[in-house]
């Protein structure tokens, strides 16, 4: 570690965490020198990059595509109304610096992806990951495992919340369990919904994504024991919580590269062979008067608050309800997105025999863009 | 009784119940119990072959156990079972 000199007014901002015996001048300095790749600027990535820059994590780097929108103010507290329609990674470093202006943010505006990951992870110590959806979840873990970084993951569903340090450096020279040896293989697409899907409470990822940073500078100045080899479950209604004890997992495959994660994780190769349909082109189906049967697979909830007068069969029950699905006419299949919907045609194909089922490209949301801005959205 | 808890991604197969309980000694028995009172959920928890999907993990108290039809887990009355489903949000 180079040696870390403070200025006057950073000694006095830091002086809370300087004063605590196990944490001390050196404690700081370790976070001054620190280099931080946090991947999600959004409901985790929030508070994280919050409380991270708060407390002097010298480099922090933010990889995020996305803009910020209104549904994500109900949690994502790192932006204001005004930052509605701007890139989410330029807001966060505009925030970050005004919390915070003795510390360095790096922003990388882009996907993460195969091709350009290690190159991007090569240059942290630690990363933390706060995505959104599985290939970029198995993605950060095998990058991570090959450039030989630890990775604090969290994640959430509702009122529940995950935590563990993944690939943590042991004291016998090995690693820690990482988040294959947990969990080998992703669900099926559509089967486990992310929050833009399912909802979550909004204060949960507060309290996910502060003991996300929590575990952050924990494992950079070494006080305490980090979640290595245990999994910390959370439970927002019943406030229960527990450690659980994982262990690696003899039986899997080593990580030795990065491969095609939209294909491991079943979002690309099926839904190719998937019929889609274009908002436009089924908008003009609808005022044409084409006879077409459609089917909304949301849940109930969602389909009070927007519909397109669709019959309702959740992805959940679609088994059961089959046989109210016509096989004698174009049959279009909705979401909100176009995941679930993918999904529900998928099954319906390959157990059923259907052939006459065709997707919603983007779903409700993308005809409420694109078409009818009068529907609410969510 | 030993008690199973549903995650969240799963209770809609339950009729929404989060915690279930049963006289099942053992832990195939509480998943056989769970499988005959909601058939749903079957295909949720277990692939073709019968075994326990790859992106669910199963711990009686705070450890890891597997479920794959071979090594059976004999419970105590006050075991918890908790279903721990891989979860993407952020």
């Amino acid at each position: 570690m180079e040696d870390q000199l403070f200025s006057k007014e950073e000694f006095a901002r830091y002086n809370r965490h300087i004063i605590i015996p196990e944490f001390g001048l050196e404690g700081q300095q370790k976070l001054k020198a620190a280099k931080v790749l946090v991947i999600g600027s959004g409901g985790l990535g929030s508070p994280m990059l919050l409380y991270l820059a708060a407390a002097g994590v010298g480099t922090i780097g933010i990889v995020d595509f996305d803009v910020v929108e209104d549904s994500n103010l109900q949690r994502q507290v790192l932006f204001g109304t005004e930052s509605i329609g701007k890139p989410k990674v330029q807001e966060a470093k505009k925030r970050l610096l005004s919390l915070n202006p003795y510390i360095k943010v790096i922003t990388h505006e882009l996907a993460l992806s195969a091709d350009n990951a290690l190159a991007i992870f090569k240059d942290y110590d630690l990363v933390a990951d706060g995505t959104d959806n599985f290939p970029t979840r198995y993605l950060v873990n095998d990058a991570c495992v090959l450039t030989g970084i630890p990775n604090v993951f969290a994640s959430i569903f509702r009122f529940e919340g995950q935590v563990s340090v993944f690939n943590f450096p042991l004291e016998n020279g090995e690693r820690g369990p990482n988040y294959r040896d947990v969990f080998p293989e992703p669900p099926p697409p559509g089967l486990v919904p992310n929050c833009a899907e399912a909802g979550v409470l909004g204060v949960l990822p507060g309290i996910i994504g502060s003991l996300q940073a929590n575990e952050v500078i924990k494992v950079i100045t070494g006080i305490g024991s980090p979640l290595a080899g245990k999994l910390y479950i959370f439970d927002a209604l019943s406030f229960q919580s527990r450690i659980l004890k994982i262990k690696r997992n003899s039986n899997r495959a080593p990580i030795e590269k990065l491969i095609d994660y939209d294909a491991f994780c079943g979002a690309k190769s099926k839904n190719d062979s998937i019929p889609e349909i274009t908002v436009q082109a089924f908008d003009q189906l609808r005022k044409q008067g084409d006879d077409f049967q459609l089917i909304d697979v949301r849940e109930l909830m969602e389909y009070e608050h927007v519909n397109l007068g669709g019959t309702l069969i959740p992805l959940g029950s679609l088994l059961q309800k089959v046989d109210q699905i016509e096989r004698d006419k174009q049959v279009i299949v909705l979401c909100k997105s176009g995941i679930r919907s993918a999904k529900a045609i998928e099954v319906l194909n390959e157990k059923f025999g259907f052939t006459n089922l065709y997707n919603l490209k983007g779903g409700i949301i993308a005809f409420a863009k694109e078409i009818d801005a009068t529907l609410p959205t969510y | 009784m030993t008690k199973i808890k549903i995650p969240a991604p799963l209770r809609k197969y339950t009729n929404e119940e989060s915690v279930i309980s049963t006289k099942a000694q053992n832990l195939f028995g509480i998943f056989e119990y769970l499988v005959f009172k909601y058939p749903q959920i079957k295909t949720h928890l277990f692939n073709e072959k019968a075994e326990l999907h790859a992106f669910l993990r199963i711990f009686v108290g705070d450890k890891p156990n597997e479920v794959n039809g071979k090594e059976d887990v004999l419970l105590e009355k006050d075991h918890l079972i908790r279903i721990i489903p891989v979860i993407k949000g952020g």
